[in-house]
C-alpha cells in the first residue's frame, strides 16, 4: 500500500508542475476559443492517472532522479529530490526534525511507519469521497423518477433548477420545468453538444482522478477550471451552430437560468457553473479568426508534447555528481552526510538496502554496509566503484565494507584507501577538492553507464 | 374545498387518470410508460403517494380520481419561470433580489453587461 502511496504521491508533484504550467498558458490563451484551454486539461489528467511517460529532449519538466524514491522507508536518511530546491529542502529538513534517526537495530522503521499512516489517510479519503459521489448520484436519480418525457431523450421536472445531463450509459437531458420556448432551443443544443462531446462520461472520469489526489489543492482547483473550460466551449459551440448573433438572448437564457447551483462536489450530473465567466464570454464571443486558431494549435500541441514528456537521464549525470558531492565531509563520524552518501549511490539492482554501521572506535576507520540479496551477486565492479567515491568523499575514513547477505551465506568485499588511492593512480581525496574534478572522477570510473542501467527512472 | 397544491409530475399523472379512468392499475402503468417514459414502480409508487393523499382510490385494482381539475392548482415552484416574465430582464431581477446567491450588484453588473455588448 505505501508503495502505491508513493507513486501516487509522485504523480501529484509531476501533476502540480504540469497544472501550474497549464494555467500560465491558459493565460495565453484567453482570446483563443476555450476548447484549446479545454483540451490541455487533458495532458493534466494523463499525469495525474498515468505514472511513466516517453522521454523526450523537448520536455518543459524539471530534471528530478526519483522525486519521491521508492525505497525511501529502507533509507537510513530519508530525502526528497523533487528538482525543486525550496521543497526539497523544506520537506527534508521537516523528516529530519519530526521522526526520529533510523535505528539499524531497532525493527521500527519510522519513515516506513509514517508512510503506511499516510497510506491509509489517503485511503481513507478517497473511500469518503466515491462514498459521497454514489450517494449524491442515487439521491439525484431517486429524485428524478417522476420526471415526464418530453421527446427522445428529454425529461422535464420541477424538482430541478438548472438542466443538466445525466447517464452514463443512456445520457438523459433533464430540463426544469417552465422554460419559455425561446430559451428551450439554447438549452437543448447546448446540452445535445456536451453528449456528442462525451462530456457526461469525461466529467466522472476526471472526477475520480482528482479523488485520488484528493490531498492536493492545486488539483481541485484545475478540476474548477476545467468545468469552466467545459461550459465556455459547448457555449461557444452552440453560438458557431446557431445563425445570426444570439448572443442577448443566450445571454439572458444564462441570467434567469443562473439559480442554486447543485454542488460543486456532484461530479455525476452535469452541473451548470460560473454564469458571470459565461455570459462575459458569449458576450465577447466573435466567429475567430484563422491566424488565432493557427496560434492556438501550435501553443496547445507544442505545450503538450512538452509537458507529457519526461525529461532525459542524460541529463541527470550532472545532477548524480552535485547529489554526492554535496554530502562531502572530513569525517566519517558524521552520519547523518555518510547517509545520505549512501543514500546517493547506485548499487547493483539484485541486492537490497539494509543498513550502514560506523566503526569509529578504532583505526582503522570503516564504513560497513549491509545488503539482502536472493542472487548471486555478478560482479565487484559497482561496489568498487562506490568504495572508490565514499574514500573521496569520506575524510577519515579508511576502510569500507560491503556485507552482502546471499540467502544463508554471507559475502564480504572489504577495499581500502590504499588500494584505491592505487587504482586511481593519485590520493582520491584530491578529487573531492572541487565538484568539477569529482564530476571528472565519476566520468573516469564510467559511473553514468552503470547509473543509467541500473535506475528505473519513473517520473 | 381549498384548492390542492400537486408538483408537476403528480399533475400530470392525474391528467391521464382524469382522462381515462377508471383504469386498471397495470394499464395506468403502461400508459404511463408511454407517455411519460415512467418504469412501473414509480407508477405504483405514485399510485400509493396520492391514494395516502386521498387524492385517488385504488380499489381491487382500479383507479378513481377523488378530486376534480377544478379543485387543483399546479404547484408552482420557486424555481419556476412562469412564461409571464417573457424574458424581460427586470423582471428576472425582482426575482433575484429575493434569491440571495446573485447580489443585487451583480445582477445589475450583468445587466449592464448585456445592454453594452448588444447595443
Amino acid at each position: 500500500m505505501s508503495q502505491l502511496f508513493i507513486a501516487v504521491l509522485n504523480m501529484t508533484l509531476t501533476a502540480s508542475y504540469v497544472a501550474l504550467a497549464v494555467i500560465v498558458v491558459r493565460l495565453l490563451l484567453l482570446k483563443a476559443p476555450k476548447i484549446f484551454s479545454y483540451a490541455l486539461w487533458s495532458v493534466v489528467l494523463f499525469r495525474l492517472v498515468i505514472p511513466i511517460s516517453f522521454e523526450s529532449p523537448l520536455s518543459l519538466l524539471p530534471n528530478r532522479t526519483q522525486g519521491i524514491p521508492q525505497d525511501i522507508i529502507h533509507s537510513q536518511a530519508p530525502a526528497i529530490n523533487t528538482g525543486m530546491g525550496i521543497v526539497d529542502r523544506a520537506v527534508n529538513h521537516s523528516i529530519q526534525i519530526s521522526l526520529p534517526p533510523a535505528n539499524p537495530t531497532s525493527s521500527v522503521n519510522p519513515m516506513g511507519v509514517a508512510l503506511e499512516l499516510g497510506a491509509v489517510i489517503w485511503i481513507l479519503g478517497i473511500t469518503g469521497l466515491l462514498g459521497y459521489a454514489i450517494y449524491s448520484y442515487f439521491r439525484l436519480k431517486g429524485q428524478l423518477s417522476t420526471a415526464t418525457l418530453i421527446k427522445d431523450n428529454i425529461y422535464e421536472t420541477d424538482r430541478i433548477q438548472n438542466p443538466f445531463v445525466l447517464g452514463l450509459i443512456k445520457p438523459k437531458i433533464f430540463i426544469p420545468v417552465g422554460l419559455a420556448e425561446s430559451e428551450l432551443n439554447y438549452i437543448l443544443l447546448h446540452e445535445q453538444i456536451h453528449i456528442k462531446r462525451k462530456d457526461y462520461l469525461i466529467k466522472p472520469i476526471a472526477f475520480l482522478a482528482v479523488t485520488l489526489h484528493w490531498f492536493n489543492p492545486l488539483i481541485w482547483y484545475c478540476y474548477y477550471l476545467m468545468e469552466k473550460d467545459m461550459e465556455m466551449s459547448c457555449d461557444e459551440s452552440v453560438m458557431k451552430q446557431t445563425k445570426g448573433d444570439i448572443r442577448a438572448s443566450y445571454s439572458n437564457s444564462l441570467l434567469s437560468l443562473s439559480m442554486k447551483q447543485s454542488g460543486f462536489l456532484n461530479p455525476l450530473a452535469f452541473g451548470e457553473s460560473n454564469v458571470k465567466s459565461r455570459i462575459k464570454n458569449v458576450l465577447n464571443y466573435k466567429k475567430p479568426r484563422f491566424w488565432i486558431i493557427a496560434v492556438a494549435v501550435i501553443v496547445v500541441v507544442a505545450v503538450s508534447i512538452g509537458l507529457l514528456a519526461n525529461p532525459e537521464v542524460r541529463a541527470e549525470n550532472y545532477t548524480k555528481s552535485e547529489q554526492l558531492f554535496k554530502y562531502k565531509t572530513e569525517y566519517v563520524g558524521n552520519a547523518s552526510k555518510v547517509g545520505q552518501i549512501i543514500n546517493a549511490l547506485d548499487f547493483p539492482k539484485e541486492v537490497v538496502y539494509d543498513y550502514f554501521e560506523l566503526g569509529t572506535e578504532n583505526i582503522p576507520y570503516s564504513v560497513t554496509i549491509h545488503f539482502k540479496t536472493d542472487f548471486l551477486v555478478e560482479s565487484e565492479e559497482l561496489f568498487k566503484k562506490n568504495a572508490i567515491i565514499m574514500f573521496t568523499l569520506i575524510g577519515n575514513v579508511d576502510l569500507i565494507n560491503f556485507n552482502i547477505s546471499e540467502g544463508s551465506s554471507k559475502k564480504l568485499l572489504q577495499y581500502t584507501r590504499d588500494w584505491a588511492n592505487n587504482e586511481m593512480g593519485r590520493e582520491v581525496d584530491q578529487f573531492a577538492k572541487e565538484e568539477a574534478e569529482f564530476t571528472q572522477l565519476l566520468k573516469q570510473l564510467d559511473y553514468f553507464e552503470d547509473v543509467n542501467n541500473s535506475n528505473l527512472n519513473i517520473l | 374545498m381549498e384548492e390542492l397544491k400537486l408538483f408537476d409530475a403528480e399533475y400530470k399523472f392525474l391528467d391521464i387518470i382524469w382522462e381515462l379512468e377508471p383504469i386498471n392499475s397495470t394499464e395506468l402503468t403502461k400508459v404511463c410508460m408511454t407517455k411519460l417514459d415512467w418504469k412501473k414502480s414509480t407508477t405504483y409508487t405514485m399510485i400509493r403517494k396520492l391514494s395516502e393523499r386521498g387524492i385517488l382510490k385504488n380499489e381491487n385494482a382500479t383507479v378513481i380520481a377523488l378530486v376534480k381539475r377544478k379543485q387543483v392548482h399546479k404547484y408552482e415552484s420557486e424555481a419556476l419561470l412562469a412564461k409571464a416574465f417573457d424574458g424581460s430582464l427586470p423582471s428576472f431581477l425582482a426575482t433575484f433580489l429575493q434569491d440571495k446567491r446573485l447580489s443585487k450588484k451583480e445582477a445589475k453588473e450583468i445587466q449592464k453587461m448585456i445592454e453594452e455588448a448588444t447595443k
